[in-house]
C-alpha cells in the first residue's frame, strides 16, 4: 500500500466505536477469520486490506464509508430492526432500547431530545393500564401479531416480564436529561385507539375502559408535575433526587414526527419513527445537525413550560385533561350501545 | 460476493460514467499514478485496489461505497437532500419532487401510497393561495431562511418560477394513480399555523387570512369531489375529468407519518419525512417491503371512502369542514 494513512485512519476510526470492554483487535480476528498476527498488520497498515475484509468490516461495526471518506452521494446510512413475530418482538424490542440507555448512561456529558408526534413513549411505561393498553394497539392493530389476533383487552393482558422491562426504559431516560416538544394533539391517536377499541366491543369491562383513561390521566398529571419542577423522577419520589433535567416546549404550529435527537458529547445520533412502533437510527453526522438545528428552529418558535411559565403549562395540560375526560365522558357513556 | 466480483462490479459502474471515447486502462493509469499494465491488472482482477485507490475512484465518481457493499438488510441507505437557504432552495426541492413524480409517469404500472400526517403535499400545491402560504411556514419559520426573517406574508411569495414548478407537479399527479389513508387531524397543523401568524400579526393583508380559509375550505371541496368519482381531476372539474384512479381511505386509529411508497412494475422505493418538508428515500427491499405490509396493514383497518361510502365520506369531510369553519371564527387554539 503506497499510503497506509487511510487504512489506519479506518481501523482507528472503527476502534473508537468498538465498545471499550472488548479488545479490539480480537473483534478483528473474529470478524475476517484471520490470526491475530494479520490482525495487527492489517492495522498498522503493513497489509493492504482486500475489498471483502473492507466489506465485513463495514457491515460489522456498521460503518458507512460513503460518510466516513465524505462521498458526496447524498446517501445516509441507517440501521434498524423492524419488530416482526418470533423474529424481533416485542420483548427484544425494549432490551435494544434498554441496551441503548445502558450504553449512554454512564457518559457524563448526554441529552435526549424528543419531537413529538404522540405523547412520548417512556412516560406510558410508568402506568401499567394505559401501557397494556399501548402494547395491546401495537401488537393487535398496527403490527398484526397473530397471538392477538383474537384477543379482546382486560388491563392485564400486558405479561410481567414485559411491564417490568417497560419499566427499566423508563427509569434509565428518567435519568438522562431530555428536552421534550409537544403540541396539544399528541394525545389524540391514544384517544382515538380507546374510542376505536370501545367501538370494536374489544374491552373486556366497562371497568377496564374507566382503568385505562385513569391511567392516561395519571400520566398527564405526572408530565405537569415534572415539568413544574424541570425534574424528571418516579411517580411518588422526591424531584430533589433526580438526575434527568426536564425541558419542556409547547409548540402549537407544528407536530413533530416522533424524532429522538441522542447527543451524548459532541455526538449525535437520530433515530427516526417509521411504521408504527419501529425506529432507525443514524450518525451521519450531516443528516444529526440538520435535524439538531431543525429541532433548534422549532425551540425558537415554542413555549418553555418547565420550571416557569405557570400560567401556559396550565393551560397546556389542562386542555389536554379535559380532553381525556371529554372522550371519557363519551365513550363510557356509550359502552354497549353500538 | 468475492473481491474480484465486487471490484469488477465497482470498475463495469466507472465504465458506465466515462465517456465512450475515454480508455479505462488509460484512465485508471493516470488517476492512480500506475503503469498502463497495472491498471489492467487491476481491471481484471488480478490484482486488489487499495484502500487509497478506492477512495478516489469512489470519490471522483460520487460512487456510493455503501450501496456497492450491500451492508445487510439492518442497515438501510437512504438517499436525501435537505432543504436550506444556500444549496438546496425551495426551487430545488419542488424540481426534486418534479423529476420524481415525471420519472413515475414513464411508466405503465405504477402506483402512489401516502400515510398523511398532514393533508398530502400535492393538494397544497393545486392551490396557488395555499402554497403560497404553504411556502411561507416552510421557508419563514420551520426552515428560518435568513431573508425571511422580517418578511410578513403576502401572496408575491409564490414567484411565476415557483408556480410553474407546482402547476407542472400536478399535471403529472393527476396521471398517477393514488392511495391515500386519511385522518381528520391531518387537517390541524394547518389552522394552527394559520391562526399562529393571524395572532403575531404577520399578514400583510388582514383579508388574505380570510381567503386562505376559502382556500382551505375548496380544497376539502376538491378532495370530497375528487373521492366521490374516484378519479383525480384539476380543481374546478365539474364532472370526473380524465386524471387517473384515487383510492381515498379514513384511518381513525392512527395518523399517519407522510411516508410515501411509490410502486412501479416490481419496484417499490419508500420515502420517508424528517424535519417539516425532507424526504429520505431508499429502496432497500427489506424495508420496503416491511413499509409496503404496514401501510396494507392499516387499509384493512381503514374505511374507503371513495367511490362507495358515501355516509363515512360526507361525514369525514363535513368534520374537516367543520373544522376549518371553527378555526376561522375563533381565536383559541383547543378548538376539537
Amino acid at each position: 500500500m503506497e499510503d497506509p494513512d487511510q487504512q489506519v485512519k479506518f481501523f482507528q476510526f472503527l476502534k473508537n466505536k468498538s465498545p471499550q470492554h472488548l479488545s479490539f483487535v480480537d473483534e478483528v480476528t473474529n470478524v475476517l477469520n484471520i490470526s491475530e498476527d494479520s490482525a495487527y498488520r492489517r492495522i498498522r497498515g503493513d497489509k493492504v486490506l482486500a475489498f471483502e475484509e473492507l466489506q465485513q468490516l463495514c457491515i460489522h461495526f456498521k460503518v458507512s464509508l460513503d460518510q466516513l471518506l465524505k462521498l458526496p452521494t447524498h446517501n445516509i446510512l441507517f440501521y434498524g430492526r423492524y419488530i416482526r413475530p418470533g423474529e424481533f418482538d416485542f420483548a427484544s424490542y425494549l432490551d435494544a432500547m434498554l441496551q441503548l440507555f445502558k450504553t449512554i448512561l454512564p457518559l457524563p456529558d448526554k441529552e435526549i431530545i424528543y419531537l413529538c408526534k404522540d405523547i412520548p413513549v417512556y412516560h406510558y411505561y410508568l402506568f401499567p393500564e394505559i401501557v397494556a393498553f399501548k402494547y395491546f394497539s401495537w401488537m393487535k392493530t398496527l403490527l398484526n401479531f397473530p397471538a392477538l389476533k383474537n384477543a379482546t383487552f382486560s388491563v392485564n393482558i400486558l405479561p410481567p416480564e414485559l411491564l417490568l422491562k417497560g419499566r427499566r426504559i423508563a427509569e434509565a431516560y428518567y435519568q438522562v436529561p431530555s428536552t421534550e416538544i409537544l403540541n396539544p394533539d399528541n394525545i389524540l391517536t391514544t384517544l382515538r385507539q380507546i374510542e376505536f377499541y370501545k367501538d370494536a366491543g374489544l374491552f373486556d369491562t366497562k371497568a377496564d375502559l374507566e382503568k385505562v383513561y385513569t391511567s392516561l390521566e395519571n400520566m398527564v398529571m405526572h408530565m405537569k408535575n415534572m415539568a413544574a419542577e424541570g425534574k424528571k423522577f418516579l411517580p411518588g419520589n422526591s424531584p430533589s433526587l433526580s438526575r434527568g433535567d426536564y425541558k419542556l416546549y409547547v409548540n402549537d404550529f407544528f407536530v413533530g414526527d416522533n424524532t429522538n435527537l441522542v447527543r451524548t458529547g459532541d455526538n449525535m445520533m437520530c433515530f427516526i419513527n417509521h411504521s408504527g412502533t419501529n425506529f432507525i437510527q443514524t450518525t451521519d453526522k450531516k443528516f444529526c445537525d440538520y435535524s439538531y438545528s431543525f429541532i433548534q428552529n422549532i425551540i425558537r418558535k415554542s413555549a418553555y413550560i418547565s420550571e416557569v411559565g405557570e400560567k401556559e403549562r396550565n393551560r397546556f395540560f389542562d386542555a389536554i385533561l379535559k380532553r381525556i375526560n371529554i372522550f371519557r365522558e363519551s365513550q363510557v357513556s356509550t359502552m354497549g350501545k353500538r | 460476493m468475492s473481491e474480484q466480483h465486487l471490484q469488477s462490479i465497482l470498475f463495469k459502474r466507472v465504465k458506465s460514467l466515462l465517456p465512450s471515447h475515454v480508455s479505462m486502462a488509460e484512465y485508471i493509469s493516470e488517476l492512480f499514478l500506475i503503469s498502463k499494465d497495472s491498471a489492467y491488472r487491476r481491471l481484471k482482477g488480478e490484482k486488489q485496489i487499495s484502500f487509497n485507490e478506492l477512495t478516489k475512484l469512489a470519490g471522483e465518481f460520487s460512487i456510493s461505497l455503501d450501496e456497492l457493499f450491500n451492508l445487510g438488510q439492518e442497515n438501510v441507505i437512504f438517499h436525501g437532500q435537505f432543504v436550506n437557504s444556500e444549496n438546496f432552495r425551495l426551487d430545488a426541492y419542488l424540481e426534486s419532487m418534479l423529476q420524481n413524480v415525471e420519472q413515475l409517469t414513464k411508466y405503465d404500472s405504477k402506483e402512489l401510497y401516502y400515510i398523511s400526517k398532514d393533508i398530502p403535499v400535492f393538494y397544497y400545491l393545486l392551490f396557488p393561495e395555499i402554497a403560497s402560504f404553504k411556502f411561507f411556514v416552510w421557508t419563514k419559520t420551520q426552515m428560518q431562511f435568513e431573508e425571511m426573517h422580517h418578511r410578513k406574508f403576502s401572496f408575491n411569495i409564490l414567484t411565476p418560477a415557483l408556480l410553474d414548478l407546482c402547476k407542472k407537479i400536478n399535471g403529472h399527479y393527476i396521471s398517477i394513480p393514488s392511495t391515500e389513508i386519511l385522518n381528520a387531524d391531518n387537517i390541524l397543523n394547518d389552522l394552527r399555523q394559520l391562526e399562529y401568524y393571524r395572532e403575531i400579526d404577520m399578514f400583510e393583508n388582514k383579508e388574505d387570512v380570510e381567503l386562505i380559509y376559502g382556500k382551505l375550505t375548496e380544497m376539502v371541496d376538491h378532495m370530497e369531489f375528487q373521492a366521490s368519482t374516484g378519479k383525480k381531476s384539476m380543481p374546478g372539474a365539474v364532472i370526473a375529468g380524465g386524471g387517473a384512479p384515487i383510492k381515498l381511505y379514513v384511518n381513525d386509529f392512527f395518523v399517519g407519518d407522510n411516508t410515501i411508497i411509490a410502486s412501479i412494475n416490481d419496484l417499490k422505493m419508500v420515502y420517508l419525512n424528517h424535519a417539516a418538508i425532507n424526504f429520505v428515500s431508499t429502496s432497500s427491499k427489506e424495508f420496503v417491503d416491511y413499509n409496503y405490509d404496514f401501510i396494507q396493514n392499516i387499509i384493512k383497518k381503514s374505511t374507503l371512502i371513495s367511490e362507495v361510502g358515501e355516509r363515512d365520506r360526507k361525514k369525514f369531510f363535513n368534520l374537516i369542514l367543520e373544522r376549518i369553519n371553527n378555526a376561522k371564527n375563533t381565536t383559541n387554539a383547543f378548538y376539537i
